[in-house]
């Protein structure tokens, strides 16, 4: 993996949700350096520059991580623990993605500081539009200061 | 002075006579009257003693007192008399278990007295009687209070575990819920999505026919998701803690109406809105509630050509009564036992959608709110529904 500039970390298991995902971020033309891992593991390899990510830079952090709940081998919740506990990740933005309003999840992505939360609608106009204000709220509003 | 002396004779036979009353007494008495000399052995027995004991006079005299005692019992019973004797105590009660000549148990009560003389005791008299009833009714009463403890304490057994298997029965409906809200959703997003892209990345290629399969797949996916989402909100609607305020009914009944009424409706259906008591309640629940019983309205009333819904309530003396009055398909009364079950529809998809859920989730909310539910219809003539809540 070069060491480019990426803007949307997709932390995704289920391979056709991040394909929709990603057609309705291009639809928006949101979809540029945009990257998706299947799991938990890779997610903290991609963000702390390990493994298969060494060469990366950890200053070239994504500008938003949209991270899937429940993952196999680590959990989102894990995740994003662990980018919280690194000071050089701790303000990276993180998009909690949910396929249910399991209240318990969602007040532990809050105590552990997740900047939002999207429950993913079966309906995938609904969510379509989530992606898209996802993407455009961080990429296109929410720049943080260079 | 001899004269005046009792004759010797007459003392004699005045003796006599009250030895005689004594004797006669003693032997026509219904009770147990023996003596015994120091050691315990009988010298005397009355005749109900023999009749009960089955021995003769010969057997019986000469025996030892405890050989009447049921073996069990003897050692308890010199025992007893050893300490009571010990203690000073010249007149004791006691209750035991004896045996015929047969071998045959039944139960004595025994009066016994020493019998002294220069301060020496020489002897013991005793009267007993058959307290066989009294004993064995005791018997059955302990037992069947025994009885009742047992069946007591299986009762609670029993309870404690149904109560378990209802907590398990719970823990997998909620398992369940959850599974139908991540694993069902999921695919239903996949094939939602991609048959749009399909269509779109298609476009002109497809022609009517896939164009009309295409449009069945996604009118199915819809029926699948609004079932999902009913399946849901019916488990939510058993697990939310009640956050119970005061809740103005009319405006909440109103804002509902507005909030879920298509424009169609909006425009063909002619609303009216009484004013409503205010209730205590969860707001979310009672705005569900609402929001189903309109919907259903909605749903029915627009196929007519008379098209009213009506809004009212009347308050009786522990409860308000809210209603909500259609001009719609109604149903038979027959039926109306059915309404409010899970997937229990009254009418077929073609006649009108539906997932057979949301009244069964006004039923729980309703009955959450300890209040209760009903309905009043005639086919073809409407529909009214009612639900009470207790005043507060």
């Amino acid at each position: 993996m070069s060491d480019k500039n990426v803007n949307i970390l997709l932390v995704e298991d289920n391979p056709h949700h991040a394909e929709l995902a990603m057609r309705a971020l291009k639809m928006h033309n949101l979809a540029e350096d945009f990257v998706w891992v299947k799991n938990g593991e890779d997610a903290t390899d991609f963000i702390f520059c390990r493994g298969e990510f060494a060469s990366r830079k950890i200053e070239n952090a994504p500008k938003v991580v949209i991270l899937d709940l429940k993952l196999p081998k680590k959990s989102g919740l894990q995740v994003l623990q662990e980018i919280r506990a690194d000071a050089r990740t701790k303000d990276l933005p993180v998009v909690m993605l949910t396929t249910s309003r399991e209240e318990k999840d969602i007040v532990e992505g809050q105590s552990l500081g997740m900047n939002g939360y999207v429950v993913k609608p079966d309906d995938f106009e609904k969510f379509a539009e989530a992606i898209r204000n996802i993407g455009y709220y961080w990429l296109v509003l929410n720049q943080l200061p260079k | 002075m001899l004269q005046q002396t009792p004759d010797l004779q007459t003392l004699y036979d005045k003796l006599r006579e009250s030895e005689e009353r004594y004797r006669r007494f003693v032997e026509n008495a219904a009770d147990i009257i023996y003596r015994t000399d120091g050691a315990g052995r009988f010298i005397y027995v009355n005749p109900v003693s023999l009749k009960i004991f089955g021995y003769t006079e010969q057997e019986f005299l000469g025996k030892h007192y405890l050989e009447l005692f049921h073996p069990d019992f003897r050692n308890k019973a010199r025992q007893f008399y050893a300490t009571q004797f010990f203690n000073g105590q010249y007149t004791s009660y006691l209750e035991f278990p004896a045996i015929d000549k047969d071998g045959k148990q039944f139960w004595l009560g025994q009066n016994v007295q020493p019998l002294m003389e220069n301060g020496q005791i020489i002897g013991f008299q005793a009267v007993a009687r058959d307290i066989t009833k009294r004993v064995l009714a005791e018997e059955a009463k302990r037992q069947s209070e025994e009885k009742v403890r047992k069946l007591n304490a299986e009762l609670e057994h029993r309870v404690a575990e149904r109560t378990a298997q209802l907590e398990n029965a719970n823990k997998e409906l909620e398992a369940f819920s959850y599974s139908v809200s991540h694993d069902l959703r999921a695919p239903l997003l996949t094939i939602n999505g991609f048959t749009q892209f399909l269509a779109a990345h298609l476009g002109d290629k497809l022609d009517e026919e896939g164009s009309r399969l295409l449009s069945i797949i996604r009118t199915n996916t819809q029926a699948m998701q609004h079932l999902i989402s009913a399946l849901l909100m019916l488990s939510k609607t058993n697990k939310k803690e009640l956050d119970v305020t005061a809740v103005d009914m009319t405006a909440l009944a109103r804002e509902t109406y507005n909030e879920i009424a298509t424009p169609e409706a909006l425009q063909n259906i002619e609303i009216t809105i009484a004013p409503l008591p205010e209730t205590r309640g969860d707001k979310t629940l009672l705005r569900q509630v609402w929001s189903n019983l309109l919907s259903n309205a909605i749903k029915f009333t627009l196929a007519k050509h008379e098209r009213s819904i009506t809004i009212g309530a009347r308050t009786e003396e522990n409860q308000n009564v809210y209603f909500v009055k259609d001009s719609g398909a109604g149903f038979d009364m027959k039926d109306a036992g059915k309404l409010f079950g899970v997937f229990s529809r009254l009418h077929t998809d073609e006649e009108f959608e539906g997932t057979g859920i949301g009244l069964s989730i006004v039923r729980r909310v309703i009955h959450r709110h300890k209040g209760e539910v009903w309905a009043e219809g005639e086919v073809g003539k409407g529909a009214t529904f009612y639900f009470a809540l207790p005043k507060a």
